[in-house]
């Protein structure tokens, strides 16, 4: 009999957990670790790119974008970073040229970051413990350089058959999608969307000075 | 100024505070989080994680009279009436086009989804629901001094483009940089004391315990610093930890921001705790106040020259370069504080 409640408790428990876990049911064709194998493989890659010499400036470029450019969800970057609140000021042909600007300087600026850290020849990466909830996985990494080391957060969701996909990246705890959004909030109130959106066209830092 | 900040502390955790951190501080900055073990995300789960529905609502009531400004306060997914977003709404102020398109009725906003393409409207609106963690950039922020800190920001950017910049860069033609990175070191480890008083005040034991180790073996190994073999050979990573920290560790915000001449952006709290620090910094004592902020500012040129180029790459990326720098400061020492 003992052994009977015995083992009624062990499928208990047994049911009892698999419930528990039933929820993630949904990541099973992407568990979490994907986000993380996704992100090493990225940047594995793009290390061993930025360490062929015989590529030009321009070469690298391309081929880091290629690699990257599957993992990032630009489009929701770029909608995320403007914010609804001037997101739904714009029309639908000025979201276009909105995304493709932003994403533009986004790479840009991507760019002109790991020009330096390439710079670096020792260069290390080292990718720390996730953490995941329902369909999102951050990603902690710490890339060390001479006498100096950077934490960055690497902030993936789950995109539907795309898989783990980048919608904000933190460096030193400063999230690219908050910078741009309180900014895009400021600049909002003085200026009008079509002159917000030929500002985009430029990475120069126009002074704007006592504008209040 | 950024890494002119350093100067205060002589570390690198200025560096931090100064946004500069996004780009470059993020070297040094970075290294003052070293010891952290990056445990954020369970922190501060609900923040990043909540999922909130405003925007369904707010998509759904688009064109209320309230505007943009009137986010609901409580998330209001099943609401979704327009009645709430009146209620509670948590002001904002309109920026500009609100009065446009103001006060249309639930139905009519369909007409007007229609007009361009209102499947698609949804769908981003959703995704703004989903991803509600940037919302409270979208608050207004407490900012009195707003009209001198933009006056500073742009002092201060160019007195580091056109003064402390060129400086370092003519101090680097002279100084080999093997050189220059054994000064940084020696300042920085002269910031002990700062370290380990605030780490004793946050009981952070064990970083306080590192902090003395690091001390002891960078000053003797270490020829008095100009060497850091702590971390090289030991894996004891600095703990940088400030009295900003300290205050904010025991629940003190940041008060409104303050830019500071050369020393950059900060805010209420943090230029107290600059202040308090200044006096753990045996540079003051030594030296006495004059000739110690003399030997900060090599400390900071210093530090900039091995840093050349960063804050105009950093900046470059930046809409508006006060806002940019005011929102990198407070998100990275929030990081710090939560560190």
């Amino acid at each position: 009999m003992k052994k009977i409640l015995a083992a009624a408790m062990a499928a208990l428990v047994i049911v009892l957990v698999m419930a528990a876990v039933a929820p993630a049911e949904e990541n099973d064709a992407h568990p979490p670790e994907d986000a993380v194998k996704r992100l090493e493989e990225s940047i594995d890659e793009v290390l061993y790119i930025l360490k062929n010499k015989d590529l030009t400036t321009e070469e690298q470029k391309e081929r880091i974008e290629a690699v990257i450019d599957p993992v990032f969800n630009y489009g929701l970057i770029a909608r995320l970073s403007l914010g609804p609140r001037n997101w739904r000021q714009l029309d639908r042909e000025q979201r276009d040229i909105f995304v493709e600007r932003f994403v533009r300087r986004l790479k840009d600026s991507y760019f002109e970051n790991i020009a330096m850290v390439q710079g670096d020849a020792e260069t290390r990466v080292e990718i720390r413990e996730k953490s995941a909830q329902d369909n999102r996985v951050h990603v902690p990494i710490r890339a060390s350089m001479k006498d100096s080391s950077v934490d960055m957060l690497y902030k993936f969701h789950l995109d539907g058959d795309e898989g783990w996909r980048v919608y904000d990246v933190e460096i030193s705890g400063v999230s690219i999608v908050a910078s741009y959004r309180s900014q895009f909030n400021e600049v909002m109130r003085d200026l009008s969307v079509e002159e917000m959106l030929e500002q985009l066209k430029t990475m120069e830092v126009p002074e704007i000075e006592n504008q209040q | 100024m950024k890494r002119k900040r350093f100067s205060m502390e002589g570390g690198e955790r200025s560096a931090g505070r100064a946004a500069v951190v996004l780009l470059t501080g993020v070297v040094f900055l970075a290294a003052g989080c070293a010891g952290g073990k990056m445990p954020a995300l369970s922190g501060e789960s609900s923040p990043h994680f909540s999922s909130q529905s405003r925007y369904t609502a707010f998509a759904a009531t688009k064109g209320h009279g309230a505007g943009p400004g009137a986010l609901p306060d409580n998330p209001a997914r099943d609401t979704g009436g327009s009645g709430d977003s009146a209620g509670e709404g948590n002001p904002v102020p309109d920026n500009g086009s609100g009065g446009a398109e103001e006060e249309d009725g639930f139905e009519n906003d369909f007409d007007a989804l229609d007009e361009n393409d209102g499947f698609d409207e949804f769908d981003d609106f959703s995704d703004f629901d989903e991803f509600d963690e940037f919302d409270r950039h979208d608050e207004e922020v407490f900012d009195p001094l707003r009209r001198y800190n933009r006056a500073m920001t742009t002092f201060n950017d160019r007195a580091y483009r056109w003064v402390i910049e060129p400086t370092a860069s003519g101090y680097a033609k002279v100084m080999p940089e093997p050189v220059r990175r054994s000064i940084q070191r020696f300042f920085k480890n002269l910031g002990y004391p700062i370290r380990l008083v605030n780490n004793t005040l946050q009981l952070k034991g064990g970083a306080a315990l590192e902090e003395t180790s690091r001390f002891l073996i960078n000053s003797t190994m270490g020829v008095g610093g100009l060497f850091d073999p702590a971390t090289s050979r030991f894996d004891l990573e600095p703990r940088n930890e400030d009295f900003g920290q300290t205050l904010g560790y025991y629940g003190l915000g940041g008060g409104f921001h303050v830019v500071l001449p050369i020393l950059g952006p900060s805010n209420v709290r943090d230029a107290f705790g600059i202040l308090v620090d200044g006096f753990l910094d045996p540079v003051y004592y030594v030296e006495g106040v004059y000739p110690g902020l003399a030997i900060k500012g090599v400390d900071a040129i210093n530090y900039a020259s091995l840093h050349l180029g960063e804050y105009e790459r950093l900046t470059a990326e930046a809409i508006d370069l006060y806002i940019f720098l005011r929102n990198a400061y407070e998100q990275n020492r929030e990081k710090q504080i939560r560190e």
